[in-house]
This record gives structure tokens, C-alpha cells and sequence, in this order.
């Protein structure tokens, strides 16, 4: 388009301007592919990713350091208390190990990988029935599993660590077999994008899967954490679904996906109030509109009707 | 004013730009020469208005809001929407885009697999299939030849609502992308193969397009909605390329804000005030325009800048 047409536009412009039909009763006017890149304040994306550096090239304190920063941001982020774990074993101080994994599983009970670590240290400091809590958790897990789900591996290895830590509690604990397993944001992005095609075709379960391999790999990421949050509450797992949805605004509170599921919850949940609100926040948020807005108010309508 | 637009200035400072500040960044393949993919099209090869004629005819409207809607996300949904690719994304112009490329949807640039459960709930087959982006204005037989056909009815739903995730269109916005697609053809062009820029006028244009289209579908409810969004995503264009240039945004913002009102209006009307809003922007745009980011040595030195992907 030329500046002719311009000035053609401008014309027609005035000619709007002085239809009356156009401007009868208007009564005035007035009144943002895969997800490694990250937009949060510090980047706790990349800064997880430089702590699994440090810790894959055996910079145990420095890799802790990286891993204390995410978490200054994301404290209940199981993959990074997860890795802060591996940093204490690294350095050997298997109580700070204990903690971490704790932690990790606490929030995450289905990390299996941190189950096994737990267990492990916990019967290297003799507790074998802390040991044995871990190694049920896991064995219910497998049950679930059926051999068939993508955890399948992780679990029996799992296993077999506690089982071996109990049987040679006095043994060497190191990190080189655990190293095989950090990922590479690139594996992130492919696992975050599995995740999303499975959560199109309903397969909450699978993608809960995936979504972990992506967390595991990119750490705590909005977008990955929305979407964990988002199949939790498929699966009707809503507290689940509002905790994860809590971390992804922590990170970054104008997260459109975020706001916009976190509304849904509150439509599905009967919140309406709640959910208006939401929808208040993502069309400020969305100043030139956008499509989390939209589904949001078409829910919100439908619910109406 | 046209002093000042003929003005091309050295860059300034600019700030760096990512797939967040500039949306179209997210379907550039890497590797592609991102200035040329950024700010240049394949010629468009639809019919043109009636020549001679004072002003468009209906159809030439409706060719119009067809065009808009298009090259809006609003007429597709989910992921793909969310992410704030239309079907010009691939199509630009109604042709190609040899630079597209989308991970987990892409193959080599210029390809998408149209099966993929990326972006739809009911087309995934499981498999990794991407094809090449076909020339809609390409009448080479290997497309749907009769577009008003009641085949390519279908075709076109499915592609909005299945493959796509969208709404199902109000019914004026369906059959205005009917008579878009039906206008596309090779034939239209002297030199299909040719590349032209893309200018804030463009956008500026396809705004004002779309909020005269809002006017024009008082009543219709559901239209007037549709293209208010089609308008306040083509101001999100120029702000994203507009960033940091005086009053610009501020001014893009308002009118977007004016817009949204009159969507929701239970009257129809459109205020006054966001009808000299956008007067005042053209005089804006003029003058910021060299150093925007549709300014091919801008944006290059912005990109530049980019952060690694």
C-alpha cells in the first residue's frame, strides 16, 4: 500500500466520521513452538540449565549455587530440588540430599527417579523403613503403570537403587550412572511438544509424562507448568491443577495460558466471580486481544446459558 | 508529511527483538534470510476491484473481509491461535511461504504436516507427515478446481474447525473467505514469481478495512466481534513493529481499547472518537515509519541484537 492509498483511507476516514449512522450513540471510545525461551525476571530456565552444566562437568558447587537461585524463584519446583539433591550427593552430604529429595517428592509423588534417590540415602543412613516407604511408593507406581507408561524404566531402576542401597548401605554413592539422564533443552522442547500434541488428543496421562521429561529437562518453565497444571485438571486432579497453575503466574504473572486455564478452572468449579476476574486480567493483559481471552469468555457465556 | 516519509534515516539504537516481541519470528525457519521473510511477500494474485469504479462493490468487499479474515487468527483456534499464526502464516498473500517452519509441525521450511495433533483434537494420524505449503492461487489441477463448489465448502470448514481448532465462522466472515479463496489465481498476476514489500500501510489498511467491516455488519453480532478482533490484531502488527517509536503505541493501544468497546456495544456503533483515533495514527505512522521495524536496515539491525533461539 502506497501513501496514496493512504491519503484515501484518510479521506474515507473523515467520510466514516461524518456518516451519521456510523457515528450515532457510540458514546466515545477510550478506553503475547517450543518453550525454552523464557521471559520470567531472572531466567530460572536458563539458570537451571547452567546449574545441570555445572553439575554434568562435576562443578558440584557452583551447579548448587545456579540450582539455589531457581529456587529462590521456584521453591517448590520438584525438578530443581530434584537436581539440588544430585549437587548435595555430589559433594557428599547426604543430609542436605536427604532434604532436597524429600522435597522433590513432596512435590512431585511421582517423580520416580527422586524416590529412588530418597530411598537410597535414606538407607545409607540406616533408616531402612524410610527405604521401604519408598521402594511401596514405587512398586504402587508400577502397578499403575503396567509396564506400559513411559516412567516404566525409571521406576524399576528406582527400585533396584533402594534395593541395592539396602543391601550395602556402606557402599559408594556417586552420580556418574545419574548423569546419562540430564537432558538437554533441546530434549525439553521435544518432550514439552509430545506433551501438547497428546494433550489435543486427550491422553492426560501420557502427557503428564512428557510434561515431566520437559520440566526435567527445561526446569521450571511456564508454559510446562501450565500445561501440567492443565492436565491435572482434565484428570480432575484440581488441587494439583491450581498448584501447578500457582507456580506458572508465580514465574510470570501476565502467563496468558495460565490466567486463561486458571479461569476455566474457576467456570468449571462454579467460581464465576473468580473467573470474570480472570477475564478482567487477560483483556488488560491482552491489549490488542487474543485468543485466551476469547475461550475464556466463551466459557464463561456457556456456563451462563 | 511526505517529506518526512521520503526521509530514510540511519538505524538508531534499536532494541533487540524475539519471538515474543514480533510474533511472525515464531514460523521463520532458522537459517532463512529472516529481513526478506520479514518484510516482503509473494506478489498477491487475486482479482482486483472493479477498475475505473468510485468505490468497491459488494463483492469487492466482501473479497476484502474474506482477505481480513484470512490473514486473522481469530478465524482459527487453539494452539495455532494462541501462538498467532492465521492462514496467510502459510499462505501469504493467498500463495506460499518457502520460510515457514514451525517445530514438531515442519519438516523442511516451506512444509507443515496438516495431521498433526500440534494444533488439531480430531486430524492427528500419529504420523510425522509434513507436505509442501501448495499455492492457493496455483489453478494447477491439484487442488479442489470449482471453489464454489460444495466440496470446497467442506474443505474449507474442516480446515477452520478441525484442522485448525477454530469456531465455526459467523456465517458473513465463511462466505467472505469462500469468495477470497475463489478470487485467487495465478492468472491475476504479470509476474507470479514476484516478491513485493510489506509496508505499515499494509496493516494500517487491513485495520481500517476490518473496523469499516465491523460498521458494515451492525447487527450481526458475531461478525462484529470477529472483525474487531481482525482490526485490533493488525494494530498488535504494527505495535509490535512500532515498539519504542514515540507516541505510536500509546496511540495504537487507545484505538484498540476503542475498538473493543465498540465490539461490545450493545448499539453497534462505532464511536467517533476511534474514527479520528485513526486519522491521527496515519500522521503518526508517516513519521515514525523509517524507523520502524518494516524498515528492512531497522529490522535487520534489531535482529542483530536477537537473543540466541
Amino acid at each position: 500500500m502506497k501513501i496514496r492509498d493512504l491519503m484515501l483511507i484518510a479521506v474515507s476516514a473523515a467520510a466514516l466520521v461524518a456518516t451519521p449512522a456510523l457515528a450515532a450513540g457510540g458514546g466515545g471510545g477510550g478506553g503475547g513452538g517450543g518453550p525454552s525461551a523464557s521471559s520470567s525476571r531472572i531466567d530460572p530456565v536458563k539458570r537451571y540449565q547452567q546449574g545441570a552444566d555445572l553439575l554434568k562437568a562435576g562443578n558440584y558447587k557452583q551447579a548448587e549455587k545456579a540450582f539455589d537461585d531457581v529456587l529462590d524463584v521456584a521453591a517448590k519446583d520438584a525438578n530443581t530440588n530434584y537436581m539440588m539433591g544430585l549437587t548435595q550427593i555430589g559433594q557428599q552430604d547426604f543430609n542436605s540430599a536427604r532434604k532436597y529429595f524429600r522435597n522433590a517428592v513432596k512435590y512431585d509423588g511421582n517423580n520416580a527417579t527422586a524416590r529412588g534417590w530418597l530411598g537410597a540415602v535414606e538407607a545409607k543412613q540406616g533408616d531402612a523403613g524410610k527405604a521401604a516407604e519408598q521402594k511401596t511408593a514405587l512398586e504402587a507406581m508400577k502397578v499403575k503403570c503396567a509396564a506400559a507408561c513411559a516412567e516404566a524404566k525409571f521406576i524399576d531402576a528406582a527400585i533396584a537403587q533402594i534395593d541395592a542401597a539396602v543391601a550395602n548401605p556402606a557402599g559408594p554413592m556417586l552420580l556418574s550412572g545419574e548423569m546419562t539422564r540430564l537432558a538437554s533443552a533441546t530434549d525439553g522442547n521435544a518432550a514439552y511438544l509430545t506433551a501438547s500434541g497428546l494433550i489435543n488428543e486427550g491422553r492426560y496421562e501420557d502427557a503428564l509424562g512428557s510434561l515431566r521429561q520437559a520440566g526435567y529437562a527445561l526446569g521450571p518453565h511456564p508454559d510446562v507448568l501450565t500445561y501440567q497444571g492443565f492436565a491435572n485438571r482434565k484428570l480432575h486432579n484440581y488441587d494439583v491443577a491450581v498448584s501447578y497453575y500457582s507456580a506458572a503466574l508465580a514465574l510470570e504473572p501476565n502467563h496468558r495460558g495460565a490466567n486463561e486455564y486458571l479461569g476455566e478452572y474457576y467456570v468449571e468449579t462454579g467460581q464465576m466471580g473468580l473467573a470474570k476476574a480472570q477475564l478482567v486480567k487477560l483483556d488488560g493483559i491482552c491489549k490488542f486481544g487474543c485468543e485466551e481471552a476469547e475461550e475464556l469468555r466463551r466459557w464463561i457465556a456457556g456456563a451462563k446459558s | 508529511m511526505l517529506a518526512v516519509a521520503a526521509c530514510v534515516s540511519a538505524p538508531e539504537a534499536v532494541a533487540p527483538i524475539d519471538r515474543d516481541s514480533l510474533r511472525e519470528l515464531r514460523w521463520v525457519a532458522p537459517g532463512a534470510d529472516a529481513v526478506a521473510a520479514l518484510t516482503t511477500r509473494p506478489v498477491a494474485c487475486a482479482a482486483k476491484d472493479a477498475a475505473g469504479k468510485e468505490s468497491r462493490s459488494e463483492l469487492d468487499w466482501q473479497r476484502e473481509r474474506g482477505r481480513l479474515a484470512f490473514e486473522s487468527p481469530a478465524l482459527l483456534g487453539g494452539a495455532a491461535a494462541r501462538m498467532g499464526l492465521s492462514c496467510a502464516s502459510c499462505h501469504l498473500n493467498g500463495r506460499g511461504n518457502v520460510n515457514f517452519f514451525v517445530e514438531g509441525v515442519s519438516g523442511a521450511p516451506g512444509t507443515a504436516d496438516v495431521t498433526s495433533s500440534l494444533f488439531s483434537k480430531v486430524r492427528g494420524n500419529g504420523t510425522f507427515d509434513p507436505v509442501p505449503i501448495p499455492d492457493l492461487a496455483a489453478r494447477d489441477g491439484t487442488q479442489i478446481r470449482d471453489r464454489k463448489s460444495a466440496a470446497f465448502r467442506e474443505k474449507v470448514r474442516g480446515l477452520i474447525v478441525e484442522e485448525f481448532d477454530g469456531q465455526p465462522p459467523p456465517p458473513d466472515v465463511f462466505e467472505a473467505v469462500l469468495v477470497y479463496l475463489d478470487s485467487l489465481d495465478v492468472a491475476h498476476c504479470a509476474d507470479p514469481s514476484a516478491r513485493t514489500a510489506l509496508e505499515p500501510f499494509d496493516d494500517y489498511g487491513a485495520a481500517f478495512s476490518a473496523m469499516t467491516a465491523m460498521v458494515t455488519q451492525k447487527g450481526r453480532p458475531d461478525a462484529v466481534l470477529f472483525y474487531s478482533r481482525a482490526a485490533r490484531e493488525r494494530l498488535e502488527r504494527l505495535h509490535e513493529r512500532f515498539a519504542g517509536r514515540g507516541d505510536v503505541p500509546a496511540q495504537l493501544e487507545a484505538l484498540s481499547a476503542s475498538l473493543a468497546q465498540a465490539a461490545t456495544a450493545r448499539d453497534g456503533g462505532m464511536p467517533t472518537v476511534a474514527i479520528a483515533e485513526f486519522s491521527a495514527l496515519a500522521v503518526a505512522l508517516l513519521n515514525e515509519a523509517p524507523k520502524s521495524l518494516y524498515t528492512p536496515e531497522v529490522l535487520r539491525a534489531a535482529l542483530e541484537k536477537q537473543p540466541p533461539r
